[in-house]
């Protein structure tokens, strides 16, 4: 059982969006696709969910060709602002789209009962979407989807509105529930964090670009570019040989006397982060603990032999 | 400020609470119910009342079908069809009095149709429809696509969509706007006046007050006013109660997509209502071009140029337009930067008042006016126009507030604060903030007050004017009575008709230009 993209590309108005996206997961995989403000990871999402259609290439669902076939039912779409019908109550929101598919009302309510029950928000079925919190919103936009008995969930950034906290309560709430639901999702993200907490593989859409299905480490050590390494962490660049290379702070290893010059130091959560300069270059070195020699002035030499790529 | 606000509560107090505290002080001492009685007993007063009620009830239901069915098939093309389809309706919703009504006398003579009903109904849903299309279009546009976009993700039915979406969503506006078009219809005075039909009530009140306000006229007004506050009153709470947040987040106006076949029908019923409004415009146009024997002649034209009562007229109009146009923008956006601040009991009356004249048509203030002010120093030559002026502020006064207020936060919030961090001085905010952004939809909307005064029927023919305090409606209504001038008559609304077709796209282009709003 699987999702499987072949060559899918979209342009607009003659610009393109993304072009050739191939790949190929189970649909029971919970993945993410990471990619900057208005890569058009939307837009991908729209049209597996068969709300918009693809320049190009085709969409495998389960053996069957979906690329041209509009929403099937069988993928469904929680959106970024959750897209909560305004007018009807919690319970009427969960209950309408089973009502649709020929449900009885009392079916379709039990039903919707038990998918809230399941997201613990069935204390707010009276509620109008407008009366609830944005995280309640986004159990209630994720129960109506879970009633709805889809094969596959398409998540657009729905955890883009919630405080940190919360966020990651709930991401693991749902990760945790469509796992034992045995229903695969794709995330799409620009923060990694999210992403991380929530799949298991990643995948990024950057340059009009795909690059995936792989692991976290993957990306984080060997990225096909810097734009997609800098979506990965934090990413700084070091001067050796008159040449420049992207690196990670932490990978990078310091010894006392050689070009740079030590400009700060300072705590970052559990690591001390060491500002260094060889006048051209501004490098930070992630470091967790501080040697007795290494003070602010000092002139320290900056090595790694984990270099992400040569500028 | 203060200032300002001291002129609203002139306004206010001479157009509303004095004659209307007066007209039911008057009425409950002079009205007992017998007397109620004997006049609702009145077979010809209930007839009138009746055919009244079914025009507005017909005119209501037609106007309310078409304008969801126009409304549809607006949000269903691209932005740059649906420009110049609105400029269509917002030049239909600015037609001349009197238009309609002759063209369609003049078609059901050429083809030897009788009907008085059947011509107010077309004439009132000409006019009315495309005004119900653009609120519910206005409504429509603000709600989240997304929110559509779900439903087909959920595979709810085209008919589902819009039976337990669309309708529910736009349910306030189509509401609003019934209302607004059974209150234009039960007191328009054009139509019924131009078809003779006696028995339209607005024909009854401008025939009674022709003669002298009397208690019959009382009970008459009266009953509408109950009439209208019962249609009102549940209909605010309603509305009120059914107003929800639509969107949270990112937000992507709504753009439906039909079919083909679907869009062909809608399409259809655009280009009838097209057709039917520009055919009274025709045989008007016409008619201001041909002599008795039907031959092609200027003189219509040139008998407007050398008739100095008709360009004072035209001056009258002009000169009322522009200053209670420009005096309810004032109003309504101080009123509408008053609401801004936190409501106290005295704001949340002001409040209430500036929304009165939704309930009281020009017709009845007019009414209520003329009753209050007769003998009183106000009644002297130049008083009816004064009049006329408080009439057309007032009436202005709580579209221009609720324009204000749905543009006003948007300004105060982030954007002010920014300007407060940078200490920009209060006149640079107002000068280089405030101003520019609001230019677009100041200039819109005086315009379309400009407009919607000068073409004022109603008041303008119920206050009784000395002739050379003619406005530009009592004037034509004069001429249509004069076979000798009824060419020119038709000239005069040609014009005006022209003057609306150069209007209209300004009103939609500064439309587009509005950054809020």
């Amino acid at each position: 059982m699987t999702l499987e993209l072949i060559k899918l590309s979209k342009d607009y108005r003659g610009s393109v969006i993304f072009q050739d996206v191939s790949f190929k997961i189970q649909t029971n995989d919970l993945t993410s696709i990471l990619g900057a403000s208005g890569s058009g990871k939307s837009t991908l999402l729209k049209i597996l969910a068969g709300l918009e259609t693809a320049s190009s290439g085709e969409i495998y669902f389960r053996g069957a060709n979906i690329t041209r076939k509009g929403p099937t039912g069988d993928i469904v779409l929680v959106f970024q602002n959750y897209a909560l019908w305004p007018h009807l109550t919690v319970l009427e929101n969960v209950s309408l789209p089973l009502r649709a598919k020929g449900l009885s009302k009392h079916q379709s309510f039990t039903k919707a009962r038990s998918a809230l029950t399941l997201l613990k928000v069935s204390h707010l079925e009276n509620y109008l979407p407008h009366q609830i919190s944005g995280g309640q919103q986004q159990r209630v936009a994720l129960a109506r989807a879970l009633a709805f008995e889809p094969k596959f969930i398409l998540l657009d950034e729905p955890f883009a509105n919630l405080d940190t906290v919360l966020k990651r309560t709930t991401i693991l709430d749902i990760r945790n529930l469509l796992k034992s639901l045995q229903i695969g999702a794709i995330l799409v993200s620009h923060n990694v964090d999210d992403s991380l907490e929530f799949a298991d593989s990643f995948g990024v859409l950057c340059d009009k670009k795909f690059y995936g299905f792989e692991d976290f480490f993957f990306f984080y050590q060997t990225p096909p570019s810097i734009e997609v390494a800098e979506l990965f962490g934090e990413v700084t660049y070091f001067a050796a040989a008159d040449k420049v290379f992207a690196t990670r702070p932490e990978f990078l290893n310091i010894s006392p006397n050689g070009p740079y010059q030590v400009k700060e130091i300072k705590r970052k959560q559990s690591n001390f982060q060491v500002l260094a300069s060889n006048g051209k270059l501004l490098t930070k070195i992630s470091l967790k603990e501080i040697p007795s020699w290494l003070t602010v002035n000092s002139s320290i030499d900056v090595w790694t032999d984990k270099i992400l790529l040569s500028i | 400020m203060i200032l300002i606000r001291v002129f609203f509560w002139l306004i206010i107090t001479l157009t509303c609470i004095f004659p209307v505290g007066s007209f039911l002080l008057s009425s409950a001492s002079q009205l007992d119910l017998n007397f109620v009685g004997i006049i609702l007993n009145d077979p010809y007063i209930k007839l009138s009342l009746g055919f009244s009620l079914l025009v507005g009830a017909t005119t209501t239901l037609l106007c309310c079908i078409l304008g969801v069915v126009l409304a549809l098939f607006l949000l269903s093309v691209n932005q740059r069809v649906s420009l110049i389809l609105s400029l269509f309706l917002i030049a239909a919703s600015l037609t001349p009095p009197f238009v309609g009504p002759l063209g369609f006398q003049f078609l059901f003579r050429l083809v030897g149709l009788q009907s008085s009903f059947l011509g107010i109904i077309i004439s009132q849903v000409i006019y009315l429809c495309p005004i119900t299309a653009l609120i519910i279009e206005t409504s429509a546009r603000n709600i989240d696509a997304n929110l559509i976009s779900a439903c087909r993700v959920f595979k709810l039915s085209k008919r589902q969509i819009l039976i337990s979406i669309i309708i529910p969503l736009l349910s306030p506006a189509i509401l609003n706007s019934t209302f607004l078009v059974f209150l234009a219809s039960i007191t328009d005075l054009a139509s019924a006046l131009v078809f003779e039909e006696r028995r339209m009530l607005s024909v009854i009140i401008f025939n009674l007050v022709s003669d002298n306000p009397n208690a019959s006229a009382s009970v008459i007004v009266l009953a509408l006013f109950i009439i209208i506050t019962a249609l009102f009153l549940p209909l605010r709470l309603y509305s009120s109660k059914f107003f929800v947040e639509t969107v949270t987040g990112s937000y992507v106006p709504l753009q439906l997509s039909l079919g083909f076949l679907t869009k062909a029908v809608l399409g259809g019923f655009f280009a009838s209502m097209v057709l039917l409004n520009l055919v009274p415009q025709i045989f008007v146009a016409y008619f201001s071009f041909v002599d008795f024997s039907n031959k092609f002649t200027l003189s219509h034209y040139l008998t407007l140029a050398n008739e100095p009562q008709i360009l004072r007229s035209l001056g009258n109009s002009l000169f009322l337009a522009f200053i209670s146009s420009l005096a309810a923008i004032v109003i309504s956006f101080c009123l509408a930067l008053n609401s801004l601040k936190p409501k106290n009991s005295f704001a949340a009356l002001e409040e209430s008042l500036s929304n009165a004249a939704f309930i009281l048509p020009s017709l009845f203030i007019s009414f209520l006016l003329i009753s209050s002010y007769r003998g009183t120093a106000l009644d002297n030559q130049k008083a009816p126009l004064l009049l006329l002026l408080l009439v057309f502020i007032f009436k202005k006064i709580p579209n221009g507030v609720r324009t204000f207020s749905s543009v006003l936060p948007q300004l105060a919030g982030d954007l002010e604060a920014c300007a407060r961090v940078y200490k920009l001085p209060t006149s640079s905010i107002w000068l280089k903030i405030y101003f520019p952004l609001l230019a677009a939809t100041f200039i819109r909307k005086f315009f379309t007050f400009f407009a919607i005064s000068l073409f004022e029927s109603s008041a303008s023919l119920l206050i009784p004017f000395e002739v050379k305090y003619y406005p530009l409606s009592k004037m034509v209504y004069q001429l249509l009575n004069e076979p000798d001038f009824f060419g020119s008559s038709c000239a005069l609304l040609t014009l005006l008709s022209v003057l609306v077709f150069l209007i209209a796209p300004l009103v939609v282009k500064l439309q587009k230009q509005a950054v809020f709003g």
